[in-house]
């Protein structure tokens, strides 16, 4: 690790600024980091650019499809000129993410390096790269498409994904609140405060390390004369946002997230924001206050995307946030009052400024006034028409124009003979304000574009929202501040706390706004300016623009795909507004007419990871399930439970039970208490056997219909005496078991019948094979001789202590008792089972040895053998079908099927080569010439394994009706291998039921 | 027949004990006796226990535990009480009284974790998309949702100040339940208390 920690101010290269209280980097903590290969200084609160930028790093990378360099221009997330890999991650917002000790960045879109980058050749062939160029090309001749395919490939994209890297830790938060506020600047802050004091739970977002907005950035003194009922203040802006700040942090009622971007709105104010791009929050609001602020305007003129042109709110936050010194020399391109304002503060923070240009005829003489005190000239009706430099600017031309009026889009003429050259190496554009009304578009708000303004508004908002600030088209910040009064008011008054703001305070906001000094030049080009980019995203020039509506794209929504405005990283976030006018100025016509294409979620731009968030996916374990690990067993899936498929040998497991005694965990079966008098007129109901005579102490099998007569579960249940009823469902169909009996008790069925899943409650175990009843009989007082407890009958009492309800019932074939114990004893039960079992080398069996018996002795599983078109005809369970019942789930529909036939049955079989085991769901098939391959697939295999026991390979399968007669002989087709076998009676172990009975 | 002693055993694996002090803690109260009653029990819920919740969501506290309404014909109970020693002791009462009434030990159903301190209300919006605010989530009251993913009964009932909550799932998805709520109570400091 490169880090160093130095007590004293470390200036690198003179790119540092004094310290002040507005910086948000801490000089006391300076450490390295590397860039490209290079160790570069920084100190705590940095971002990786405004690291590099005061070590003299401005290009950061190249562009996209003509790899121009690139520097950072606006220091915002919505800035896609910096984005670089940090370690594995790609396209990492280098304006906004905060620099580390150590961390190692890189430039993206470069080969081999940044400073010489062959893609940059690219250029040279622009004119054969037309806008949407890619859909017309590369079509002939068609073989050469592979090539075309790879070079594209290579070409294309923005930084690589590293995939065999560790999974990054991604999580959410669910979050409320009365009145969300997005945006920390001096609006928000005031709504915020406003609503809280009303009473409102409130929270406030901000996608900055603080709070403060544009404010914490400024030095100019602000003066407030009676800003939500509080005496007039004058202080520096900063400050102002300082005190602001800490009235927020301070307040009880208010919840403060930062580092967080909201990047959608959807129905009913849920609004989803992403946090240190680790954490989604999924925020439900009952009002909302948008006061998201607003980006400030690029000017279009040739090479204006050039490193060193950057925007005054840029050089703001370069020198009153991060001490770093935007350059040496600085020219200032002004259309409004906050031009003016950056140049005194470059000026004050030691950058020499050598002359100001101002579009406007008569700039704010206030200014002009201070500029020309500390000897800097402002011109006015003039503008920068070039940016000069290779790499970076080294100087900009200057001339004076003349202007149409009222201002539009190009309006503007040189006044021959007035171009002039001046030497800097930083060319500062203020000339206008981009309200952020993505989010408020996504609300629902109503917007059009204001041409008093040149600012797009909102005309209306939907229900509960609000907006204040420079997102509402204020920039006083008297105004912004009493905006956000009003609508901090009416926000919390919308969900019942206060009254809201009186009519007066709107008046005021009203006429606050109207008194404001237009911010934004209608002017969005200069002459010449033609092959100039309006999107540094995807390198979009307004000739592609104008191209691009030549060619009939004429409504932004076509035009931006056509062209791929707005289509990149900043999701058209400086682009949008310029690209609009020269839109509508192509088509002849005025931006609303054009109209804007539409907002959509995220309005940041969101790690995937983010939107994943933390993975949470439930597993089941069993009470045995550590005894299971401790045993060496191999664990499967089985829906959410986690099973022992087998402890190393399945053939041993199934021949040590048959031989003597196996042990096997059965706990994720379902178990549902039954309780009241009408317990057997609902099994009447659930199953399609008959109910009502079972007696206390007796188990019975049922299968389980749905309305349609189609199998979707069984299992048995046994009379437990006094109106009490213990039911067995499968792992996977309790749920849906217990569901529908409840749905049906509360709607139709009126029985007096209480329901309980018991399946956590209990734990289940069989003991089984020929010695289990001598195992069993030491450790419980239960008689469990064949007389007193029989083939399919319950008994409930004490085993080893534990309350256990047993039924004489398996899967296997075998002498069985399957117990069903309280969970938390379970553990200890199988340990006493086990340890009473040793003298016949009890053997604990999985759920594989489980197949193999069960399929010995031709039991199906529902779901495997059957599948959603399976009935209980079909599945060879007929005894199981007692039509003779009033009613029950399915009968109606069994009713046709009964009438009609059925045209397939589950069969058994044996394949005749032994060894030869299919797979389950390969195909059985007889020969027909007709067919592709000269066969016709007339079955299926469910299930199939080797039998041990039987030593042949046996099975369950489909066959037509007409070929299941056992004998007869089928082919199987195993990858690809035609194999014969043959249909058997089933069970193929133990027949006539002897050891299960015995 | 020999005497034996069935040990109880939790579903649940806490890491290495932790002896720094913090915020909050997680507690394993997997065991804690729990009953689930059914039918028209209030009436005569009311005769055994001194005090009944009449509304859904509403919790009472009792001497060694609190009872719940999980809805007008169901009540949940946890802990026991002076007034009913023993769980089958209840049941027999209950269902003695009144054929319609069915009572069900859920001891054994269900894994029961305690989570207490400042930062609870903050680590279960994490997992929880319920509102955890004191206004709209107080103390002696119970909910039912998915946290987690999984069906969770979530009751708080605040000790020494501390918001508490009782947070109750099925007993095979205890593990799994405690390692998350683990897993997202690391940046808050969480001791296994």
């Amino acid at each position: 690790m490169n880090t160093q920690t130095k007590s004293t101010v470390v200036h690198e290269g003179g790119g540092r600024l004094p310290a002040h209280a507005s910086l948000k980097v801490d000089y006391s903590q300076a450490f390295e980091f590397k860039f490209n290969g290079k160790m570069y200084p920084a100190y705590k609160g940095d971002t990786i650019v405004t690291a590099l930028w005061a070590a003299g790093v401005k290009v950061l990378g190249r562009s996209f499809k003509y790899h121009r360099p690139r520097a950072a221009f606006a220091l915002t997330s919505g800035d896609s000129n910096a984005l670089l890999r940090v370690g594995d991650e790609p396209n990492a917002r280098g304006n906004v993410k905060l620099v580390e000790p150590g961390m190692e960045v890189e430039s993206q879109n470069v080969w081999p390096s940044l400073e010489t980058d062959i893609m940059s050749l690219t250029k040279l062939g622009s004119r054969f790269m037309p806008v949407g160029f890619y859909y017309k090309t590369f079509m002939r001749p068609k073989s050469l498409w592979p090539v075309y395919e790879k070079v594209i490939r290579n070409a294309a994209g923005l930084g690589y994904v590293t995939t065999d890297i560790p999974e990054a830790y991604f999580d959410k938060k669910y979050e409320f609140a009365d009145v969300l506020v997005i945006g920390g600047g001096p609006a928000g802050m005031s709504a915020a405060l406003s609503a809280a004091e009303a009473g409102a739970r409130v929270m406030l977002v901000d996608e900055n390390p603080y709070l403060g907005g544009h404010l914490a950035y400024e030095h100019h003194s602000v003066i407030c004369h009676n800003v939500a009922g509080q005496a007039a203040t004058s202080e520096a802006a900063y400050a102002l946002a300082k005190r602001l700040a800490q009235q927020v942090m301070d307040h009880p009622q208010i919840k403060v997230e930062l580092n967080t971007n909201a990047f959608g709105i959807y129905e009913h104010l849920w609004i989803g924001a992403a946090q240190n791009d680790r954490r989604l929050l999924k925020i439900r609001a009952k009002s909302l206050v948008v006061a998201n602020g607003a980006f400030e305007l690029p000017l279009l003129f040739r090479n204006s995307d050039l490193p060193g042109v950057i925007l005054g709110s840029a050089a703001q936050r370069l020198m009153h946030l991060y001490g770093a010194a935007p350059g040496k020399q600085a020219v200032v391109l002004a259309a409004n009052r906050d031009g003016l304002q950056v140049a005194l503060d470059l000026q004050a923070a030691g950058v020499q400024v050598i002359t100001v240009v101002d579009l406007r005829d008569q700039p704010d003489s206030d200014l002009v006034t201070q500029l020309n005190a500390v000897g800097i000239s402002v011109r006015s009706d003039s503008v920068v028409t070039k940016a000069q430099g290779l790499k970076e600017v080294n100087g900009v031309l200057i001339s004076q124009v003349t202007k149409e009026s009222p201002m539009k889009t190009g309006g503007i003429k040189v006044i021959p003979g007035t171009q002039e050259f001046v030497q800097c190496d930083l060319l500062v554009t203020s000339v206008g304000w981009i309200p952020a009304t993505g989010l408020l578009y996504q609300a629902r708000a109503q917007l059009a574009y204001n041409e008093e303004r040149a600012e797009f508004l909102p005309l209306s908002l939907p229900p509960k929202v609000f907006a204040a600030g420079r997102v509402n088209g204020t920039h006083g910040v008297e105004a912004e501040l009493q905006e956000g009064h009003v609508a901090g008011l009416n926000a919390a008054a919308e969900v019942g706390y206060g009254a809201g703001a009186p009519e007066t305070l709107a008046t005021e906001v009203s006429n606050l706004k109207a008194a404001e000094p237009v911010r934004t030049s209608p002017l969005v080009y200069v002459p010449k300016a033609e092959k100039s980019f309006i999107s540094f995203d995807e390198d979009v020039s307004i000739k592609d623009v104008r191209d691009s509506v030549a060619e009939g794209y004429k409504s932004m929504e076509l035009l931006k795909r056509y062209s791929t405005l707005s289509m990149g990283p900043s999701q058209g976030k400086y682009e949008s507004l310029n690209s609009m006018a020269i839109c509508a100025e192509a088509n002849g016509q005025t931006i609303n007419e054009t109209g804007t294409t539409t907002s959509r979620p995220p309005f940041t731009a969101v790690p995937l990871g983010v939107l994943a968030g933390r993975v949470m996916e439930p597993v089941k374990y069993t009470p045995i399930h550590n005894w299971h690990i401790a045993r060496g067993a191999t664990m499967m899936n089985a829906g959410l439970w986690k099973r022992a498929e087998h402890y190393g040998n399945p053939t041993s497991e199934v021949l040590g039970t048959r031989n003597s005694l196996g042990l096997i965990d059965v706990s994720t079966l379902g178990k549902l208490h039954l309780y009241g008098q009408d317990v057997p007129k609902l099994l009447n109901m659930l199953y399609t056997n008959k109910w009502s005579k079972l007696a206390e102490g007796q188990v019975r099998y049922g299968v389980m219909c749905n309305e349609e007569g189609i199998i979707f579960d069984d299992g048995v249940t046994a009379n437990l005496g006094q109106g009490k009823w213990y039911m067995t469902a499968t792992s996977g169909g309790v749920n849906a078991v217990y569901e529908n009996v409840e749905w049906n008790l509360q709607s139709g069925w009126d029985f007096d019948v209480h329901i309980v899943n018991m399946t956590a409650s209990y734990a289940a175990m069989n003991l089984t094979g020929p010695n289990a009843r001598h195992t069993l009989q030491a450790l419980t007082d239960i008689d469990l001789s064949n007389d007193a407890f029989p083939y399919m009958a319950v008994r409930q009492g004490q085993v080893a202590g534990v309350p256990a309800t047993m039924m004489r019932i398996g899967f296997t074939g075998e002498l069985g008792y399957e117990m069903h114990v309280p969970a938390g004893y379970a553990l200890y039960l199988w340990e006493m089972l086990m340890e009473a079992g040793q003298p016949y080398k009890i053997t604990p069996f999985g759920v594989e040895a489980q197949r193999i018996m069960r399929l010995e002795k031709g039991h199906f599983i529902v779901g495997q053998d059957t599948d959603g078109l399976t009935d209980p005809f079909m599945a060879h369970i007929d005894w199981a079908v007692k039509m003779d019942k009033d009613d029950f789930m399915g009968k109606p529909s069994l009713l046709r099927i009964q009438k009609q036939g059925i045209t397939h049955k589950l069969i058994g079989y044996e394949m005749l080569e032994a060894n030869v085991v299919p797979e389950e769901a390969n195909q059985i098939v007889i020969p027909n010439p007709e067919q592709p391959i000269g066969l016709e697939i007339i079955g299926r295999v469910t299930s199939c394994r080797y039998s041990p026991t039987l030593k042949k390979s046996i099975g369950l399968g489909w066959l037509p009706i007409d070929q299941t007669e056992p004998g007869t002989e089928f082919t199987v087709r195993i990858r690809g291998e035609l194999h014969p076998g043959k249909v058997s009676a089933i069970p193929f172990y133990d027949p006539q039921g002897e050891k299960l009975k015995s | 027949m020999t005497e034996y002693t069935p040990i109880f055993r939790s579903p649940i694996s806490p890491p290495e004990a932790t002896t720094s002090a913090s915020d909050l803690g997680l507690t394993d109260l997997t065991g804690i006796p729990i009953s689930l009653v059914q039918g028209q029990a209030g009436d005569i819920l009311q005769q055994h226990l001194a005090t009944v919740p009449t509304t859904p969501g509403d919790l009472v506290a009792l001497d060694n535990g609190w009872v719940a309404c999980l809805t007008p014909k169901e009540f949940y109970l946890c802990g026991l009480f002076s007034t009913v020693k023993t769980q089958a002791e209840l049941a027999d009462n209950l269902t003695g009284a009144s054929n319609s009434i069915s009572v069900t030990d859920f001891t054994h159903a269900k894994a029961a974790l305690k989570l207490t301190g400042l930062a609870a209300p903050q680590l279960l919006s994490k997992i929880c998309g319920l509102d955890f605010h004191d206004q709209t989530f107080p103390n002696m009251q119970l909910k039912q949702s998915s946290a987690a993913k999984i069906k969770t009964l979530i009751a708080r009932y605040d000790e020494y100040g501390a918001p508490t909550y009782h947070l109750h799932v099925n007993r095979s998805l205890g593990q799994y339940f405690w390692d998350i709520v683990w897993d997202a109570g690391q940046e808050f400091g969480i001791i296994d208390s």
